[in-house]
């Protein structure tokens, strides 16, 4: 099991997620079978900072008019797809929303991802917890 | 199957009705919940039709908190649970409380963290003063079945002696602006398989179930619903919102539901589709339909022609009409399928359907590329 710490700070999910995984690459290595891997985020945060970011530009330009391209952002599993599509991992792909610093809440993830290894066979779980 | 886990409690808030009974009335009769919202259109959304939840009243900022809790009370009655301190809570959303981040982004004085999906389960577990584990998945259309495996796991580990599980997803406006100016909606109403299919329409509601272990429920005497036996889950790591075109993901999805307890493909008697009714989804869908059941094809329904597309909650409400289906063995009907789409070449029910239903699988999947298959079939199986 790798646990790797990461954050997102201000940035918006599309602009912080590109060195989140240059971060994830350094510690954890390619994975030589993508397909056995499970990816697990933990975060309280992610999506927050393109969901208001994408309804200001609502608020600015109309319903009717504001752009989309941020929306998918707004969605707080984008980042667990945005990693899963850059090593090309196919495994479960979780995205829990909980404190970081929560370890009650770290622990349940910990159990899903040992669970998952055991019954589906997983060869490696990828436990990512984003920060602010 | 060792260590069963089962269904005895269901609870809904949904657009085709509050409560079980109600939505499965209406859906046996292919309504649709599907309406013009006037404030919709008076504030400049190209597309004024949705299905919302028009007879459940709660603070916007709360709505979906307030939905959650009124699904929770529905499945802890039927259930006649008495809750343990440590029964554990499971959650799906994929936005929380939608309006909050809306608000914050005009300038209220709110952290959006309060509001978010945790937040919706921590408020399940203080209302029930439940000191157990609470999980808050945002997996976005996939969360439901997420939320009902992860307590599945739970109870199989030996964690906790009861669940209470599902998701909630009050009316986005974030979503409604979003899939529009993505040109994922249709106006005329969702339908799922149907050749003439051109988008989703969004919906909103609640889905929770009460999980525990069968010989616990039988022990205490409860009436069992159905047996959740697996969930398969994969990740098509292709697209920000497109299925891979030829299914793989859902596919390795069912495939891996079906394995990982040794039933075969042969012996699912009902898909509930995920049928969001889109174009590419829909066809990806069915692709990997094909490849899992070949000539042996299940019967398939769809809901979202009847409900919309409740998004975190989708597969939750979903998942209460296949217990239903599973405890009255009858698949609904698809609202929304009137013509065979020679590219997809499946069919979908038209009508309710007397069946033996022994095991069922209740599809989704959700940008990102997730996908989530749940097998879940009669206690008698």
């Amino acid at each position: 099991m790798m646990i790797c710490h990461v954050h997102i700070g201000e940035k918006l999910e599309k602009e912080a997620l590109p060195g989140i995984a240059e971060t994830i690459e350094m510690e954890f290595g390619k994975p030589s079978n993508p397909d056995a891997i499970g990816l697990y985020i933990v975060s309280n945060h992610i999506g927050t900072n393109s969901s208001i970011a994408f309804w200001k530009d609502v608020i600015q330009h109309g319903p009717a008019f504001a752009n989309p391209e941020l929306f998918p952002w707004t969605l707080a599993n984008s980042a667990c797809g945005y990693i899963a599509r850059h090593f090309g991992i196919t495994g479960p792909n979780y995205t829990y929303i909980c404190p970081p610093e929560n370890p009650e809440c770290i622990n349940e993830v910990v159990k899903q991802a040992e669970t998952d290894r055991e019954n589906l066979g997983m060869e490696e779980v990828w436990i990512i917890i984003i920060h602010i | 199957m060792n260590n069963s886990i089962v269904i005895t409690g269901i609870g809904v808030v949904s657009p085709l009705g509050v409560g079980m009974e109600m939505l499965w009335s209406n859906l046996l009769q292919s309504k649709t919940s599907l309406q013009y919202f006037a404030d919709l259109d008076a504030a400049g959304y190209r597309n004024a039709y949705a299905c919302r939840v028009t007879d459940f009243d709660a603070p916007p900022v709360y709505r979906g908190a307030w939905m959650a809790l009124d699904a929770t009370r529905q499945a802890i009655t039927q259930s006649q649970i008495q809750l343990p301190e440590n029964a554990g809570v499971f959650l799906g959303s994929t936005l929380g409380e939608s309006m909050a981040y809306e608000m914050a982004a005009e300038g209220a004085d709110l952290n959006p963290e309060d509001y978010n999906t945790y937040s919706l389960a921590n408020t399940i577990a203080k209302a029930y003063s439940l000191s157990g584990p609470i999980q808050a998945l945002s997996t976005a259309c996939t969360a439901g079945n997420y939320a009902v495996g992860a307590a599945m796991a739970s109870l199989q580990r030996g964690d906790i002696a009861v669940a209470i599980a599902g998701a909630a997803e009050p009316f986005s406006r974030i979503a409604m602006v979003g899939f529009t100016r993505s040109r994922a909606m249709a106006t005329d109403g969702c339908k799922p398989f149907d050749a003439n299919r051109n988008g989703m329409v969004l919906g909103e509601g609640a889905a929770i179930f009460i999980l525990e272990r069968k010989k616990d429920a039988l022990q205490r005497g409860a009436e069992i619903l159905a047996e959740v036996y697996s969930l398969g889950l994969s990740c098509d790591a292709y697209h920000p919102t497109s299925p891979h075109p030829d299914g793989r993901g859902l596919t390795r999805a069912m495939n891996t539901a079906l394995e990982s307890v040794r039933v075969n493909a042969g012996d699912i008697d009902w898909v509930n589709i995920h049928g969001s009714g889109t174009k590419v989804s829909d066809a990806a869908e069915a692709l990997a339909l094909k490849n899992v059941f070949e000539k042996n094809m299940p019967l398939l329904s769809g809901s979202k022609g009847a409900i919309g597309h409740a998004l975190g909650a989708a597969s939750a409400l979903e998942l209460a009409i296949c217990v239903k289906g599973i405890v009255t063995q009858t698949i609904p009907p698809t609202p929304g399928f009137t013509i065979r789409d020679p590219d997809i070449d499946l069919d979908c029910t038209t009508e309710p359907i007397q069946k033996e239903i022994r095991f069922a699988i209740n599809n989704a999947s959700a940008f990102g590329g997730l996908n989530a298959s749940l097998l879940l079939g009669s206690c008698t199986s």
